[in-house]
């Protein structure tokens, strides 16, 4: 068996017992076959660590749209972005209830103006989000 | 009380009984592996979530003659295999030179690239592989395939994908010696 081919089965623990004993000797004794075994076991670690990359955010959701087009696309939001969708949510209904009047007075603890920066702010965060997520496909790392 | 965790089986059950949903699963179990495999054969990340999303669908379409023979990750990677390829001859996405292949970023060779980098030059060396080559290492290294599993998605005997595998690794590895070497000479 040439060298290489051995260092490729010690590295996927696919040798013998003597096969690794003999590696492991080789090792020891020869500096060629050390340079070459440092040489093919970073490449192997190289493939191991890097072969998986990240589909993009969305794709479940673009799949789903194009084999069920009824079924809702499914954007996914951070959840960061959920927690801001509830707090907006929250902040407009008290916003709308002090203006209704259905909020007394002494009990109004945002002003009107504070209640309208605070749900424009949450706004602005949800929409870069979105856009950032949009973008993700064009800006996809490798 | 409700299933947390579902088997492929229990999900492709579901699916052909109606419930479209339950694909999602699915997508989302297997859409990195898929991704990562259609990238490696295309090399063109837009392109390869087009392939990878046309595997989904493909499949999704011929669930029902799925039968169980063999895992269903492997007959999916087929599929996603088979698609990236024909895809990759259709657009005639040749393997290329070592002229042609562009690296922007510099590098030390002493074995501290960043994880950035290391795929980049990755990346770069599966350029310059040919197309069995590029399909063995994705497979064995992907999702840590049986020689046999990979002799299944191939349609290779199991004994000549040890020989394959190993031709490849040792392209890749001077291809990688290659790519470095260049890249040194241009800091020079």
């Amino acid at each position: 068996m040439d060298k290489e081919q051995l260092i490729f089965d010690y590295l996927d623990n696919n040798c013998s017992e003597s096969e690794k004993e003999t590696v492991e000797n080789l090792l020891i004794t020869d500096a060629e076959f050390k340079t070459l075994f440092l040489e093919l076991s970073a490449i192997h670690k190289l493939l191991e660590d890097n072969l998986v990359i990240e589909a993009p955010k969305s794709f479940t959701g673009r799949v789903m749209s194009q084999i069920s087009p009824g079924l809702k696309f499914d954007f996914q939001f951070s959840e960061f972005s959920k927690w801001l969708a509830v707090i907006t949510a929250v902040l407009s209904l008290i916003f709308s209830l002090q203006k209704l009047g259905y909020i007394p007075e002494e009990y109004q603890y945002f002003s009107s103006q504070i209640l309208v920066l605070a749900i424009a702010l949450a706004l602005v965060f949800v929409i870069i989000e979105t856009f950032m997520s949009l973008q993700g496909r064009k800006n996809m790392s490798i | 009380m409700r299933k947390l965790e579902y088997s492929d089986e229990d999900l492709i059950d579901l699916v052909i009984s109606g419930d479209h949903n339950a694909y999602r699963k699915i997508v989302d179990k297997y859409k990195n592996y898929v991704f990562s495999a259609v990238y490696k054969i295309i090399s063109h990340s837009e392109d390869a979530e087009d392939v990878a999303q046309e595997t989904f669908v493909k499949a999704f379409r011929a669930l029902e003659s799925f039968d169980g023979r063999s895992k269903f990750s492997t007959w999916l990677y087929k599929i996603a295999i088979n698609t990236a390829i024909s895809h990759r001859r259709k657009k005639k996405f040749y393997t290329q030179d070592i002229e042609e292949v562009q690296i922007n970023d510099t590098v030390s060779i002493g074995g501290s690239m960043k994880q950035q980098e290391q795929k980049e030059y990755l990346q770069k060396a599966f350029q310059l592989l040919g197309e069995d080559d590029v399909t063995m290492l994705t497979l064995f290294y992907l999702k840590e395939l049986s020689l046999e599993e990979i002799a299944e998605i191939t349609d290779f005997e199991a004994n000549n994908v040890k020989v394959k595998l190993y031709r490849a690794r040792k392209r890749l590895a001077e291809k990688m010696k290659l790519i470095l070497k260049s890249e040194a000479k241009s800091l020079l």
